[in-house]
């Protein structure tokens, strides 16, 4: 619902307790510690303090050899989780257990060692398979290949291009070297496999002759044996290979029922190398370390109470206006606003003297989202199916975010449905119509026979979020102490629109006139002289009249995909009925309308988010706040629980 | 039959039709190629990790729409024109071609609007492989391509309805 506020902590400690607190501060889970600012090189505090180095780059290794033997072993033995199935739960203590750790790090390593064989052998594998196919096409021949001359005659094995006649070159040959002899062993779709066979004193003569031809030595050439024989030892040493694989594809699925162990170790280094990370933060002397970072100004007496056990002095203040880019954000949200908190965050999250967006989000996002998909039907599907996940797999994180958003936007789905009477498109009227009755359902609005009444609703809802983003942004400089800007910037925005309404509908033209002018004489006031001061200020009339004019055109896009979306619903409801026949219908009714759900919800999201994101939030938006990330317990595969 | 009574009796209707006919294959010339380059990206991509199936599939289907829009033009043009019900023959030549025109947008601009998304899900693809999880800013660089065609989608569909209501 807001900014947290922040205080800056200054802690100096015991080093020989820097183990303990780090632990404790990790439990307690709202440190967050900054990286400390290089001393001045030679200074006194250079001499002092020292960065010690520790063991993050060694654990992170470790958890990515964790983590990569737990892919293998996804991928030989698969397990099936179902999306619905919650994560396992698991106590602090437990993931802050260092036990069995070493174990499971050998576990890993065995794993990542047997895939590695398994590669090898495959290579090696596909190595005598590609033998195997040269001496595929001479297995016929029961001539070894080392054979390659008799007393007065030279053998020649090779290929010539299934492209060549061999009748025709056979007659050719032997019209010129009688005393030869061509052997055609076999042929395939690209070549003749053949022997070629003469007098040792015609090879010159007839080798010139084949090449000409094409004619290639086979590689199999210079091989001992006959073809059959050696396909025989390399089928033998395939078997083999294919064994020893099976061994180690055995090896890494036995070791499957340890897949849970491996997955707690994971976390339980993931918690460790974010531990071994902030410890780098630190800055240590002799005997103590020493830490800056921020903390809530709420959590300050939890705080408290953890540190009184320990050996330390420490100190809290709040960040004064220079300290503002530093301070880390961290959005306070309850159960409604939360699940925009990710949308926020996907953009920028909001400067510590911004303001935080998720209440407006809230207001806006599901609404735009709803006008975009408007069906009662959809939006009943997607509230259900954002209900069961939750219930079902519990899930924590953003995952729980994203199944609220699916809930949220999914009733205001159903509301605009509603008023459009739209349900499943006009599945109602259609299904009816294939009776004989007409029955139509009663609709506020009727986006497809009536169209301008939407554009012109979605230009009008537009212009609303947009003059709210302008107010925020007024009210925020007021906040800030600054009256002058406010009353320029909003002020003369206000004047103006509100000008050139009471012109449109024939009241007085110089509200707008006085609006027009109180843009042009404040807006260029940042330039130094008169005429940059006025030219600044034309400009700026440009630019309000232009951009306001494409921000709010860009809101028909509201219009544009709820049409989209009941045109081609319209249109599959439309196809089911051509048959005249309930079944028929029933499956396309099934295909056309997940293929219309899946496309609308990308496209009412990615398109509600650009609204947002571009129109809204560049009224008003203070980004580039640093994201709080507290020294805490962070887990990938088990949600935390806990203990009392 | 002479060439004036053909021209009188069916020529509303060849037009119509023709229109109709260039709105969905033009449209789904375009849908086919921007997901055959995705397609080829992605099973590139594949090769190396063949887990992001999913992921490389819903990145592919997105040039889809266009073909998608096209045929919901064409289904809707040639409903109106009662060629389903034989209703259309001795068509009016103008309606005819008014029919034919309002398909223009959809398979001029689904035609291209499909390839340059194509283009934009290849290049998606490739990040994928660098990042695997960027999947969703893919998804959403693409569907700000997606939203001209929708604008398509509408011009043809808004042209319709108002071709189809008009008492001419």
């Amino acid at each position: 619902m807001a900014i947290e506020k922040m205080k800056r902590l200054r802690l100096v400690a015991i080093k020989s307790e820097r183990e303990r607190l780090l632990n404790e501060l990790m439990l307690l889970g709202c440190v967050h510690i900054s990286e400390p600012e290089e001393p001045a090189p030679e200074s006194l505090e250079a001499a002092l303090f020292l960065k010690e180095a520790s063991d993050f780059a060694e654990r992170k290794a470790e958890y990515e050899k964790l983590i990569a033997g737990l892919e293998i072993l996804n991928r030989y033995a698969f397990a099936k989780s179902g999306l619905f199935t919650p994560r396992p739960e698991v106590s602090v203590r437990s993931v802050m257990d260092d036990s069995s750790l070493a174990e499971n790090l050998a576990l890993a390593r065995m794993l990542l060692d047997a895939e590695e064989k398994i590669k090898r052998v495959a290579a090696e594998e596909s190595r005598l398979k590609g033998l195997i196919e040269t001496f595929k096409p001479w297995e016929k021949l029961d001539l070894p290949f080392e054979r390659t001359e008799t007393k007065t005659c030279f053998i020649a094995a090779g290929l010539i291009p299934a492209t060549v006649s061999l009748d025709t070159f056979e007659r050719d040959l032997y019209a010129q070297v009688s005393e030869s002899q061509i052997i055609e062993v076999s042929s395939d779709k690209n070549a003749h496999y053949v022997l070629v066979i003469a007098m040792k004193e015609d090879k010159p003569q007839l080798m010139e002759l084949v090449r000409q031809v094409g004619f290639s030595p086979s590689s199999a050439s210079g091989m001992d044996g006959t073809a059959e024989e050696n396909i025989k030892v390399l089928e033998k040493k395939l078997e083999d290979l294919d064994k020893q694989k099976a061994q180690l594809v055995e090896k890494i699925t036995t070791s499957a029922v340890s897949r849970e162990d491996l997955k707690l170790c994971a976390d339980r280094l993931l918690t460790k190398t974010g531990r071994a990370e902030n410890a780098e933060r630190l800055l240590c002397t002799e005997a103590t370390v020493s830490l800056e970072g921020w903390v809530p100004s709420q959590m300050e007496k939890q705080l408290g109470n953890v540190l009184s056990n320990f050996t330390c002095a420490w100190e809290t203040e709040a960040p004064t206006e220079e300290d503002t880019p530093e301070v880390p954000v961290k959005l306070r949200n309850n159960a409604l606003t939360g699940p925009f908190s990710m949308l926020t965050e996907m953009y920028s999250l909001p400067a510590y003297n911004g303001i935080d967006p998720n209440p407006f989000l809230f207001l806006f996002f599901p609404m735009f989202f709803g006008i975009m998909l408007a069906d009662l039907g959809y939006g009943i599907l997607l509230f259900l199916g954002g209900l069961i996940f939750k219930l079902k797999a519990k899930p924590q994180g953003s995952q729980g975010y994203a199944a609220g958003l699916l809930m949220i936007c999914g009733i205001s789905t159903a509301i605009f449905g509603a008023l459009t009477g739209s349900f499943f498109g006009d599945a109602i009227a259609k299904v009816s119509g294939m009776y004989g009755s007409t029955l139509a359902v009663p609709a506020l609005i009727d986006p497809l026979n009536n169209p301008l009444q939407v554009l012109i609703g979605a230009l009008v809802i537009g212009f609303i979020q947009l003059i709210l983003g302008t107010a925020i942004n007024g009210y925020m400089l007021v906040r800030d102490g600054k009256w002058v800007d406010a009353l320029c910037d909003v002020g003369s925005l206000w004047l103006l629109f509100a000008g050139i309404a009471l012109g449109a509908l024939g009241i007085t033209w110089y509200v707008a006139y006085a609006g027009v002018l109180m843009v042009v004489l404040t807006q260029g006031r940042s330039s130094p002289s008169i005429g940059g001061k006025l030219g600044g200020g034309l400009f700026a009339l440009y630019s309000i009249a232009s951009g306001w004019f494409g921000d709010v055109l860009s809101y028909c896009r509201l219009m544009a995909l709820m049409l989209a979306g009941a045109v081609i619903a319209s249109v599959f409801n439309t196809l089911g009925t051509l048959a005249g026949n309930i079944v028929f219908f029933i499956i396309l009714f099934l295909i056309g309308h997940a293929l219309n759900l899946g496309l609308n919800i990308i496209g009412a999201f990615v398109h509600s988010l650009r609204l947002q994101y571009l129109e809204f939030f560049g009224k008003f938006y203070r980004e580039g706040g640093k994201p709080f990330r507290p020294l805490a317990v962070k887990t990938n595969y088990f949600n935390i629980i806990e203990e009392d | 039959m002479d060439i004036s009574t053909f021209f009188s009796t069916y020529g509303g209707m060849i037009l119509g039709i023709l229109g109709g006919g260039f709105a969905v294959a033009l449209a789904s010339v375009g849908s086919a190629r921007g997901t055959g380059m995705a397609g080829e990206a992605g099973a590139g991509l594949l090769r190396e990790k063949p887990d992001m199936f999913s992921k490389v599939l819903i990145l592919q289907i997105i040039p889809g729409t266009q073909g998608l829009y096209g045929f919901v033009i064409w289904f809707i043009e040639i409903l109106w024109m009662g060629v389903l019900d034989g209703s259309a023959a001795g068509m009016d030549v103008y309606k005819g071609l008014l029919y034919a025109v309002a398909c223009l947008p959809i398979g001029i601009g689904g035609l291209f609007s499909a390839i340059y998304q194509g283009r934009v899900a290849v290049s998606s693809i490739h990040l994928m492989a660098k990042q695997p999880d960027s999947m969703g800013k893919g998804v959403m660089l693409c569907v700000i391509v997606e939203f001209y065609a929708i604008l398509c989608l509408l011009a043809s569909f808004l042209m319709l309805i108002g071709i189809h209501n008009a008492t001419f």
